[in-house]
């Protein structure tokens, strides 16, 4: 009831998020491990938010109840204010796909999975589409099963992109790519979503891959958000100081191991700060850990 | 619209052409075998002559294309039989397992039902397209068993013989439907091909079994008696009976049990005395396969029906991998 009367409130909202989560909980199995607890989250409408985490941390779950493809053991989602748990048709109509795997047939050729999308989804940009593969210089008429990780990588953004959903769900698109390829996609990502303005929630691990693409981070450690900003709040909101220096502990978010093999701490210097985004997500997971050790 | 059609085909291609090759390569045989049955000059007259008034079999002229015509029907005609009466079943098995079930297995589900939005309408836009070709190959399979069947049985003179029952017309189209349900909602279910082959396969013996019992209880159901035409050796009308009874002078009607040879009036030959009694057979003729088809189409299509109900709510509730 409370999930309803949330999500009427949020229709009715004269701005609304594209992609919110209320209290979300789900959990798997007959031990009821928890790949997410209470998540509250808010996306606000355009750019690329990326949703960093460890394996296992729930980035793809989150994904999957934000399309309709689990339902929430508490809470709910909602996409431009409808829960895909009540009304998936609808949710899904506003939402572009690309997932872990680049789901695409290997008989049919890049034109034919575009006939596909076409055939599938009311006012899918056929045109548009075959534009940005033939811009990005994959082969239409060859299956996919002869192009290259990346080349199909491609063909599954174009699918997306043809749909011209207001969101777009990306579930580790990347993470199978070479550096030229990832660097390719997130390219053509960030000049799609600049021209056509809609919300990227993009789920990765490869965290120097996004610094150049993402408006947004969100820290997502097993079951909880340790962080939500904007990439310029994680940067210039945190510094990284050597393990031994007294912080206060309001302003500490944790001493872990650096990438250079030292102690260090991430600590919270709101505008002063000059932490990369490696940093940031490295603390809020070692905060994480320590929480969850402590508990 | 086509082009749906033709994209629903590229995508179980493999599927697809394997089926269409197998069900033509057994059909064009089983077309080979009956015009081979036909060829060999073996005439009713010779086969039955028993069921003629005035026909005496003629040695020279029906000894060697009769031997010539059981030969090919032990031979030949019954292995293809043999063959077309699991292809409705492997059929439908192939087509039905992959339609949902490596969708999911190979991720594709994921993005078809992130694009589609409703799955009812992405199930029925792979559903049509398939079921049209499994259609339209159990008709061809349907059509030429019926062929080779009445080739085998020249004396029914086209009429359908229980001895190949289940390979009649409507029934193939029905059995096939039901094993393609089968496979079809098992593949929903699990979303995993080795054991969606393996269970559908297992629960097509059942099926297969489960028809051969449906006819037994049909049979014993169906049952009554059939007139036998004087001489009953040799009588064959491709019926399935379950016994015979015996007319006897006094009024009594006996079974194939009792001793009729020792009722024979005192100084009568007993063999001519049980040859002049009226008999009749108790089970089914050809006359009843029409009523055996409704039952087998109506049992068998129910369950490919509720099958195709089943994936439907299946598609509508589980994760797409």
């Amino acid at each position: 009831m409370v999930a309803m009367d949330d999500t009427a409130m949020f229709q009715g909202s004269s701005t609304p998020s594209s992609l919110r989560a209320h209290g979300l909980t789900k959990r798997y199995g007959h031990g009821r491990r928890a790949a997410l607890d209470r998540i509250d989250l808010d996306i606000t409408t355009g750019g690329i938010t990326a949703l960093v985490g460890p394996n296992g941390a729930g980035k793809s779950t989150l994904i999957r109840c934000f399309m309709g493809f689990e339902r929430p053991t508490r809470g709910f989602v909602t996409v431009d204010g409808i829960d895909p748990a009540r009304d998936r048709p609808r949710a899904l109509a506003r939402i572009g796909y690309v997932g872990q795997e680049t789901g695409l047939y290997r008989q049919l050729t890049g034109d034919e999975h575009l006939d596909l999308a076409a055939g599938l989804r009311r006012g899918f940009d056929r045109a548009g589409a075959a534009d940005h593969l033939d811009a990005v210089g994959v082969p239409r008429r060859v299956r996919t099963a002869e192009l290259s990780g990346g080349q199909q990588a491609q063909i599954a953004l174009a699918m997306a992109l043809g749909t011209q959903a207001p969101v777009l769900l990306l579930d580790e698109p990347v993470a199978r790519l070479d550096p030229l390829a990832r660097r390719d996609f997130l390219t053509t990502l960030r000049d799609a979503v600049r021209r056509g303005g809609s919300t990227v929630l993009m789920a990765s691990h490869i965290i120097g891959d996004l610094e150049s693409v993402c408006d947004e981070v969100i820290v997502l450690a097993p079951a909880a958000v340790m962080f939500h900003g904007s990439l310029e709040a994680a940067r210039t909101g945190h510094a990284i100081v050597p393990a031994a220096e007294e912080v206060a502990l309001d302003d500490l978010v944790a001493s872990f191991t650096g990438l250079t093999g030292r102690r260090v701490s991430l600590v919270r210097r709101p505008g002063t700060g000059d932490a990369s985004l490696d940093d940031v997500v490295l603390g809020y997971l070692a905060a994480a850990n320590a929480t969850r050790g402590a508990a | 619209m086509m082009s749906r059609f033709r994209l629903a085909v590229r995508i179980q291609s493999f599927e697809v052409w394997s089926c269409v090759l197998l069900v033509a390569v057994v059909g064009i045989t089983a077309l080979v075998v009956r015009a081979r049955l036909d060829g060999v000059g073996a005439t009713v007259e010779c086969l039955t002559p028993w069921v003629f008034d005035n026909v005496v079999y003629d040695a020279a002229r029906c000894d060697a294309p009769v031997n010539a015509f059981y030969k090919i029907n032990d031979d030949e005609a019954r292995l293809v039989m043999s063959a077309m009466m699991v292809l409705p079943l492997v059929v439908g098995l192939v087509l039905g397992a992959g339609l949902v079930g490596r969708e999911i297995e190979g991720g594709t589900a994921a993005t078809v039902w992130a694009l589609a939005g409703s799955r009812r309408r992405w199930l029925v836009g792979r559903l049509v397209p398939i079921l049209a070709i499994l259609f339209a190959l159990l008709v061809f399979v349907a059509i030429t068993s019926d062929v080779l069947a009445a080739g085998r049985v020249p004396w029914q003179l086209g009429r359908p013989a229980f001895d190949d029952a289940g390979m009649h017309g409507p029934g193939v189209v029905a059995r096939g439907l039901a094993a393609f349900g089968l496979a079809l909602a098992i593949g929903a279910a699990s979303g995993r091909m080795l054991p969606i082959l393996m269970i559908s396969a297992l629960l097509s013996v059942f099926l297969w079994l489960g028809g051969y019992l449906l006819l037994e209880a049909w049979v014993d159901a169906s049952s009554h008696e059939v007139a036998v035409p004087s001489g009953f050796n040799g009588w064959y009308d491709g019926g399935k009976f379950v016994g015979a009874l015996y007319y006897l002078p006094d009024g009594r009607v006996v079974d194939t049990s009792f001793d009729l040879g020792a009722l024979a009036p005192p100084g009568a030959d007993a063999d001519a005395w049980v040859a002049s009694l009226k008999v009749v057979a108790i089970g089914v003729h050809s006359p009843d396969y029409p009523a055996w088809l409704v039952t087998e189409v109506a049992t068998f299509g129910a369950i490919g029906l509720a099958c195709l109900a089943a994936t439907f709510a299946i598609v509508e509730r589980r994760r797409p991998f």
